[in-house]
């Protein structure tokens, strides 16, 4: 089995207006983590892209560059933010990203009634209403399987997924060792400040930025009560993330493990061994 | 009198440069004196910086010909701690009184690559930069009797520090010294031998330097009088507020209470309570992302 390949994309919010610029330092970042699976080996995260304020026409423009290098089995997209507005530039047959354009086919979710058969509907929308996600009756849209009770359950169920992986012996994910160290910084942010100021090669700046990443990621934790241990759960007994740190290349990865899963998911489903019965729904062997 | 000073940090540091330290500064002053080697992971506002200015500035009247260095992991931060020597020189008669005329042109040198303060004892404090991206090769001429190594838990590579920089104290006792010392070589006497002294903020157990604590820990549990490991904290002062109201001066309160508030828990056990911390309090485990990496995942910009 050749590798396969996803995306998870956290979008910026890139200042109220979608063409309107904002000023690099204040605004949140754009972010995109590729990650690679085959059966039989861990997942591998191999690469983060993160840049500073970016408008939704230059994120879209971004996303067909990397979709143009990795081509992508899955591009999963987080739906708040700017969200919206990327997934609209994503349709344009033509990318501008603010020094050339160029022609692509358009990337679609598989909801696009619109461009069905003439985009690639490689997109997913993280969110419930995701038909990718929710599951219907198209052959190629299983879902995950689960009752999505509420949108919180869906983070969570990243959340979940993603943790599992990495304390799993042995873990289920894999990461490139880390470089930023050497550089001298210490925390996150302070790491995100010095590669806003620099110009490096696409390989060292994916490796720093795959570095932020992670160091993003531990920095997460879960909301918590007054008692300062106890975490804060929703009616549906779900928790709420936050983090005293920047975030987005954290949730990049997150969301680009869930299409990992998303994909594996779907596999099972569309790829059934012959000799046994498959559960459509969970994808294991059934009696 | 200089007998007395020799042998009482404390009392030295009272006279000469009229400061009263806290108790734990006290005992990390004593440490620092008469051990002849020191790692120290105390928490935020303990006074780190002050008692390396402090031990370098005694050492440099008290005993002659010696060269201290200060080095920290950028030359501003050494520069920071070095102040505090240009600082005593306007401020404090003793101090002044101590520092060489050098034909007019002062005891200070201060430029881009060197500040250094010199010593009618013929000592001299010289802070530098660490020179990480030349690999430190630039202190291969440094010799020094003693060194203050501020901030090495954030060194880039720890290989080069002790190679390059932890080398460098090797320079002889002068002769004159060695009747002093009746029991062992002047080199290894506990105040006149070679002392380099090691600070640096907590991090997580897994950081390099902390084999270099368990080393030390290990050594003094076999009996080593010329090892020490110290951590302190701000609370270790304010306990002492009520009777001392002279200690406020020396905690940044309002800063470390901002810190406790806006920092992740593990950070804060690490930063300000100068706790090695074993993994993060957050909900991924860092020791686990650690350990999942490394292990042959390649860096890719495109498929292959």
């Amino acid at each position: 089995m050749d590798w396969i390949y996803a995306a998870g994309v956290d979008g910026a919010t890139g200042g109220t207006a979608r063409t309107q610029f904002t000023s690099k330092a204040a605004s949140d970042d754009f972010a995109l983590a590729t990650w690679r699976w085959k059966t039989g080996a861990p997942a591998e995260l191999v690469n983060v892209y993160r840049a500073s304020g970016m408008t939704a026409p230059q994120q879209a423009a971004k996303i067909h560059e990397f979709e143009a290098a990795f081509n992508y089995d899955v591009i999963v997209l987080d739906s708040g933010g700017g969200g919206p507005f990327i997934r609209d530039e994503l349709r344009e047959p033509i990318q501008d990203d603010g020094k050339k354009k160029w022609t692509v086919t358009p990337l679609i979710t598989k909801d696009d009634d619109h461009l069905r058969g003439v985009g690639k509907d490689k997109v997913v929308f993280f969110g419930r209403s995701d038909s990718r996600i929710k599951g219907d009756n198209r052959p190629d849209c299983p879902g995950i399987g689960l009752v999505l009770t509420s949108e919180s359950f869906l983070i969570n169920k990243a959340h979940e997924l993603l943790k599992g992986a990495i304390e799993h012996d042995p873990p289920g994910v894999i990461f490139p060792k880390e470089e930023a160290l050497k550089l001298g910084y210490d925390s996150p942010d302070a790491l995100r400040d010095f590669l806003n100021t620099v110009t490096l090669g696409a390989h060292e700046k994916a490796q720093y930025e795959l570095d932020l990443a992670l160091w993003q990621l531990i920095q997460i934790g879960r909301e918590l009560e007054k008692d300062g241990v106890t975490p804060v759960t929703d009616k549906g007994g779900f928790y709420s993330f936050t983090s005293d740190s920047r975030k987005d290349s954290a949730y990049s990865v997150i969301y680009g493990f869930f299409g990992i899963f998303l994909l594996k998911m779907e596999l099972r489903v569309l790829t059934p061994k012959p000799t046994a019965h498959i559960s459509p729904v969970f994808g294991i062997e059934i009696m | 009198m200089v007998d007395d000073f020799l042998h009482d940090p404390v009392l030295a540091t009272k006279v000469i440069l009229g400061i009263s330290s806290p108790p734990h500064m006290e005992l990390r002053l004593w440490s620092m004196w008469t051990k002849a080697m020191v790692i120290d992971s105390s928490g935020f506002g303990t006074g780190k910086s002050l008692d390396i200015a402090i031990i370098s500035a005694l050492r440099a009247i008290l005993m002659r010909d010696r060269t201290i260095a200060i080095v920290s992991r950028t030359f501003r931060q050494g520069q920071d701690v070095h102040q505090y020597l240009n600082d005593w020189a306007k401020r404090k008669p003793i101090f002044r009184s101590q520092l060489i005329n050098d034909g007019g042109r002062g005891s200070s040198t201060q430029t881009s690559s060197l500040w250094e303060r010199k010593f009618v004892s013929g000592s001299v404090v010289r802070t530098l930069p660490p020179d990480f991206k030349g690999g430190a090769e630039g202190m291969g001429s440094e010799d020094w009797t003693d060194a203050s190594f501020d901030e090495v838990t954030k060194y880039p590579d720890l290989t080069n520090f002790f190679r390059q920089l932890v080398s460098r104290v090797r320079k002889p006792i002068p002769p004159e010294y060695r009747p002093m010392a009746t029991r062992v070589p002047v080199s290894e006497d506990p105040i006149l031998g070679r002392h380099i002294y090691m600070c640096g903020t907590a991090r997580y157990v897994w950081h390099p330097f902390f084999n270099q604590i368990k080393q030390f820990n290990e050594k003094i549990k076999d009996g080593s009088s010329i090892h020490d490991v110290l951590s302190f904290n701000y609370k270790d002062i304010i306990r002492f507020f009520d009777l001392h109201e002279e200690y406020k001066e020396f905690v940044p309160l309002q800063t470390i209470r901002t810190m406790e508030g806006g920092l992740p828990r593990d950070i804060v056990e690490q930063e300000v309570n100068g706790i090695w911390t074993t993994d993060s309090a957050g909900f991924y485990s860092m020791a686990d992302v650690m350990a999942a990496r490394g292990v042959g995942c390649p860096v890719l910009v495109g498929r292959e």
